[in-house]
Order: C-alpha cells, then sequence, then structure tokens
C-alpha cells in the first residue's frame, strides 16, 4: 500500500472521464449536456425533470466532451475554448504522456475527432474531442 | 532519480529561486533545487523564443508539474541565444540535475552589472532559511 493523494486521483478520473462534481458538473449545469442522460429515468416524475425532457428534446446546446491536447500543454480548469466553451478539468495524462480534460464545447463541436483550440494563458494550442474514457487500460490475457 | 539538496558556490542566485552560471558576458539561467522540489515532478516547461529579450524581475516562461504552474522570472536581462530542448522534450530532466543538464536558456547579457545583485550560495541559503 502506498500513500496516494487527491493530484494522483484526479489524474486517475479523469483519463477515464468521471465527472468531478463543482468542474465538470454544478448547479449550473444539467445532466443531460454533461452525458448524464442515462443515470436520469426521465419517465418518472422528480424535480427539474420537464426542463430535462426539454433539453433532451431540443439537444443540448453544450455538451461536455473529452479532449487530448494535439500540442505541449497542460489544459487546466477555467480556460477558454476558443470555438466556444470553458475546460472543467485538465491535466497531463501520466498514461498517455499528454495533456487532457474535460470541457464543454458547441455541441457542433461535440463529436470525436472535432479540432478545439484551447487558450492556455493567451497561447491558442490545439486539442481534438476524444470518445470517453480518454484511456482504459488494455486487458490482460 | 531526484537530485540532492544542493547550491553549488560558483552560481549566482536571485530571491525567485533561479539560478546564474556566468561566463563571458552570457549567463546560462536555470530553476533552483528548492524550486524543483517545491513543485514536484516537472511535466512541461514552456520556454522563451530564441532571440527574446528578457528583462531582469520578469517572468520569461513557465515550468509545470501535474498540479501547479510557476512563471520562471529571469534574475538578469539578455536576449536569448539558447533554449534547452531536452528539458522541452523531457522536463523531468530538472529534477534530476537542475543545475547542469536541466538549465533553461542561455543569454547574452544586457547589463553585466545586475550580476553584482545577486546572492551568492551562502546568502541564498540564509534566505532559504528566512522563509
Amino acid at each position: 500500500v502506498k500513500p496516494c493523494g487527491l493530484g494522483a486521483r484526479d489524474t486517475l478520473r479523469l483519463e477515464v472521464c468521471y465527472p468531478l462534481h463543482g468542474n465538470d458538473i454544478t448547479p449550473a449545469t444539467d445532466a443531460i449536456s454533461a452525458g448524464l442522460g442515462w443515470a436520469c429515468a426521465l419517465d418518472k416524475d422528480f424535480t427539474g425533470v420537464g426542463e430535462l425532457r426539454r433539453i433532451k428534446q431540443e439537444g443540448p446546446a453544450r455538451r461536455l466532451v473529452a479532449f487530448v491536447l494535439e500540442e505541449k500543454a497542460i489544459p487546466r480548469q477555467g480556460m477558454r475554448i476558443v470555438e466556444g466553451g470553458e475546460v472543467t478539468s485538465g491535466t497531463q495524462s501520466p498514461m498517455l504522456g499528454v495533456g487532457i480534460g474535460l470541457g464543454y464545447v458547441e455541441a457542433a463541436y461535440a463529436s470525436p475527432d472535432s479540432e478545439i483550440t484551447i487558450d492556455v494563458r493567451g497561447r491558442a494550442r490545439g486539442a481534438r474531442v476524444v470518445k470517453k474514457p480518454i484511456y482504459k487500460r488494455e486487458e490482460s490475457a | 532519480v531526484a537530485a540532492d539538496e544542493s547550491y553549488p558556490a560558483e552560481l549566482k542566485y536571485h530571491r525567485e529561486h533561479d539560478w546564474a552560471r556566468i561566463e563571458d558576458g552570457e549567463a546560462v539561467l536555470g530553476i533552483t533545487w528548492y524550486a524543483q522540489d517545491a513543485l514536484g515532478e516537472l511535466v512541461h516547461y514552456e520556454p522563451p523564443d530564441e532571440g527574446q529579450q528578457l528583462a531582469l524581475g520578469a517572468s520569461y516562461g513557465e515550468v509545470e508539474s501535474v498540479k501547479a504552474v510557476s512563471e520562471v522570472i529571469a534574475p538578469l536581462s539578455g536576449e536569448v541565444l539558447e533554449v534547452n530542448k531536452k528539458v522541452v522534450d523531457a522536463p523531468e530532466t530538472v529534477n534530476d540535475d537542475p543545475y547542469a543538464e536541466g538549465w533553461l536558456v542561455r543569454i547574452r547579457l544586457e547589463d553585466p552589472a545586475q550580476v553584482e545583485q545577486l546572492l551568492d550560495a551562502d546568502a541564498y541559503r540564509a534566505f532559504l532559511a528566512g522563509q
């Protein structure tokens, strides 16, 4: 057993794209845009169900996506996504050796392989939207 | 393998935890053992451009660990002659060897008299002890 801190846990959860409350999901975001519709029984009644049904039917304006930097840089929470949107979590992936993150982008940029640009303290750095999870350990035979 | 704490006597130091090796009107710059230890393993170095002018006391680049980003402060003014590409490709070189392989830039000094304002190793150690 070795000590493991929040930094280590944060890289692990980001590589597998588990959203963190306070970063990726907040009182200002909704479950459909965050990709958590699978956890919502929209056929049942609960607080906010009407709004979730509406967003699901109309399609969310922004979606929470996973992305991988194509240039050397580390995305961080709060950085602007130039095409519209914001980084909600970011780090350097120890397994991949590149910057990775989660963020909200306009629906037009939400599909895998969309090219997006992160504003890294004034420098534009290219990134590519990828399918979640960003990293999955190969099953051993 | 992280280096052991040391502050070589032949270097000059700045309170923002930079060192400078003065050589013939030029200087090689880097961050001190204390700075790399405080940051932890470096995973990114954002260098200045070659030809860029550094100003004493101003930021000229960034070093990042998984958890934190830190600006690198210029201990002297001058023009960037060379960036250490080895550190761009393998930032952890700074942790392994902060004063030799892990240098960050080489500059042409704009005002060699600025060197006199820097600390020697004993004065820098005394400064660290008072932190």
